[in-house]
């Protein structure tokens, strides 16, 4: 298993599930910062999908046994940028807009787009 | 070679964005631009469509099907001056009006706040039916209740039954409608209207060409983070002091134009940010009417101040305020915030409205302790207009002179709140309040009236204030004064609500008679010769 990889997976992994925890306590305490801005909403709640989803991907990589340093690097600057440009985008709304971290996303997806093209590549050599 | 991919897409990106730099700094003539409908402007702006969705202003106009239409039409009869109409539905719900062997489908509804207006096809028009159902009182009432003409002769001819059945095609359309044409061709009306009821584009400009741009993210966060305005809409907010009046100005200060041709031909081409000058004059008290002087004084006090309701847009330019280049209806108004009676701005108390700019204010300026809750609207906006069938706060910002309104004849602040007090501040046998409840012309009358539902009301005793208004209840020949002795009447005792202030005098009589038995009220002393002075003239309020 490739230890860089799997102590970032597990990192991400963590830090994604505490925003899951806040987002709860956000319900639970009815923060109406949270709960009454519904695009606020949608943008954390995709922050922290994006977390878990690319933070698995990242263990699975890490546990396949076909990883490339660059591509590791790759594959955890597009999973940082696209929960990070989610949840930065949630702060600074205009109207039906997401702030304009929002920008960060499609930087990210074309980073971890590359990284798995890249890891299927060679999945298919190996 | 990489190098000069690289300097070609950046070459791209400049030249683009150089293209759209050079569009967001060009004003657009949005005249000829097409409207988009508030459910397009919903898709980015879901929490302004919300907000002003609230309003009274959004559903002004709607079709008449299922919860749009307020009244019952559950075959109810009703009744004026001995000529009954019967409201009920067709089978496929469309209500219907039936009044003296006509029937008349309804097509449209106006009006959601005070009362809803009934619109029905007769002949080759859209027409303002007899009736109207009045929404805060939950009853039929007779339009002509809600103008300030006196109660007829009786039999009851068609005239006065129809005498305020007027034609909504080339009236209510213009300020109740989103880009209202009345399309009149060789004398019928082919009417159109972008949207029914005042929607986003009302006040925002036709839409479409914005909502189009605005598909490029790019050129909505250059706006975001520049927050420069958009040259594709309309923002009140942003436009000078002048043409953000005019925005409001164009259905809150009646008007006239001297091409009504066109405007019955293509409609009103005004469109948010125009100067509205250029297409319609606000009409003042000397405005003449071909040529004929005299025409709208009676909406007008007479130092000038409107009197009637839309002609806010006149108030407010006859206003101190105006010369500090900033005041707007924005200053105290907000269209998506607030309670939507009023649409006062909710960040700012009553006071606050005014001390936003009146910043050294000293305390005793009012002479009235702060526990009398007078505020600065009670005394500097006094409620010297009437319309829908209500008193309103003037929008003629002033400062109370009690010598200015004796000389002028008009009511003033002061003795509308202190109704035991003369002008000359003493109590005679009939205070000032009195005088005008007798002695005034009807919308005099009427506001007067009014003015007794006053909950700060200072010297009126209960026994004498009865009095006062069951009077009027039973003798005043104007319908809206009755109404609004009545309505003052409720606000002050718990009596029943069926008095009708529209009914024959017979049936008036027989409930204040019922009223006195069960009311606390003094012996009042002769009326005649107030009653004398009374100019019973009907006040044209025109639509």
């Amino acid at each position: 298993m490739d230890p860089h990889a799997r102590r970032y997976g597990f990192c991400l992994l963590f830090v994604s599930a505490c925003l899951g925890f806040a987002l709860e306590l956000a319900h639970a305490l009815k923060l109406s910062l949270y709960l009454d801005v519904p695009l606020r909403r949608e943008l954390l709640t995709w922050a922290h999908a994006h977390g878990v989803g690319l933070a698995l991907v990242m263990l699975a990589y890490a546990a396949s046994g076909i990883t490339e340093p660059r591509n590791v690097k790759r594959l955890a600057l597009g999973s940082l940028l696209m929960p990070a440009g989610f949840a930065l985008a949630s702060l600074d709304l205009h109207e039906s807009d997401p702030g304009v971290a929002i920008m960060l996303v499609p930087l990210g997806a074309l980073f971890v787009l590359h990284a798995l093209y890249v890891a299927a590549r060679t999945s298919l050599r190996v | 070679m990489r190098a000069w991919i690289w300097v070609g897409l950046l070459g791209v990106a400049g030249v683009a964005a150089t293209a759209r730099e050079r569009e967001l700094r060009t004003p657009r003539d949005l005249h000829h631009e097409a409207y988009e409908t508030a459910a397009g402007c919903t898709r980015c702006h879901a929490e302004h469509a919300q907000s002003f969705g609230r309003t009274f202003h959004r559903t002004m106009t709607r079709e008449a099907k299922g919860a749009d239409v307020r009244a019952p039409f559950a075959g109810e009869t009703v009744s004026y001056f001995g000529v009954p109409a019967t409201m009920d539905k067709r089978a496929d719900g469309t209500p219907r009006m039936h009044w003296g062997g006509r029937t008349v489908e309804i097509a449209l509804t106006v009006g959601s706040r005070r009362y809803q207006q009934y619109i029905g096809r007769v002949g080759g028009a859209l027409q303002r039916l007899p009736w109207a159902y009045h929404l805060e009182e939950r009853r039929w009432f007779h339009m002509n209740g809600a103008f300030l003409t006196a109660d007829p002769t009786l039999p009851v001819t068609d005239a006065d039954y129809t005498r305020h059945v007027t034609r909504w095609n080339d009236n209510c359309i213009f300020c109740h409608n989103v880009r209202p044409n009345p399309g009149l061709r060789a004398g019928s009306f082919d009417s159109t209207v972008e949207e029914l009821g005042i929607a986003c584009e009302a006040c925002h400009g036709p839409a479409r060409a914005h909502a189009r741009a605005n598909l490029d993210p790019l050129r909505r966060y250059r706006l975001h983070l520049s927050r420069s305005a958009d040259p594709t809409i309309v923002n009140p907010a942003r436009l000078s002091q002048e043409r953000s009046l005019d925005v409001c100005g164009r259905c809150h200060g009646q008007r006239i134009t001297d091409d009504v041709a066109a405007f019955l031909h293509e409609g009103d081409p005004f469109v948010p940010g125009d100067d509205l000058s250029l297409y319609s004059a606000p009409l003042w008290q000397d405005t003449t009417l071909d040529g004929e002087p005299g025409r709208f004084a009676s909406r007008f006090w007479d130092d000038g101040t409107p009197r009637l309701t839309a002609y806010e847009y006149q108030g407010v330019l006859q206003s101190p305020c105006m010369k500090d280049g900033a005041f707007t209806c924005l200053s105290c108004h907000d269209m998506h915030a607030g309670d939507p009676h009023g649409q006062l701005r909710p960040d700012r108390t009553r006071d606050q409205l005014c001390t936003q700019c009146h910043t050294k204010v000293d305390a005793d300026h009012a002479k009235h302790p702060a526990r009398s809750g007078v505020t600065c609207i009670d005394c500097h906006m006094p409620s010297v207009v009437y319309g829908v069938m209500a008193s309103h706060a003037s929008h003629r910002i002033e400062i109370p002179d009690l010598t200015r309104a004796q000389e002028r004849d008009r009511p003033d602040a002061c003795t509308l709140c202190h109704v035991d007090r003369s002008r000359a501040w003493d109590t005679q046998t009939f205070s000032q309040a009195e005088q005008q409840l007798f002695g005034g012309d009807p919308l005099t009358r009427a506001l007067t009236a009014a003015a007794y539902a006053h909950e700060r009301l200072a010297g009126a005793t209960r026994a004498r204030s009865n009095a006062l208004l069951l009077e009027v209840m039973e003798h005043d020949p104007y319908p809206g004064v009755r109404h609004l002795a009545y309505r003052s009447l409720l606000a002050r005792e718990s009596v029943p609500t069926d008095y009708v202030p529209e009914g024959t005098p017979d049936e008036r009589a027989a409930h204040v008679r019922a009223l006195r038995a069960r009311l606390p009220h003094d012996t009042l002393p002769a009326l005649d010769a107030l009653r004398a002075h009374a100019n019973d003239r009907a006040i044209d309020i025109g639509e």
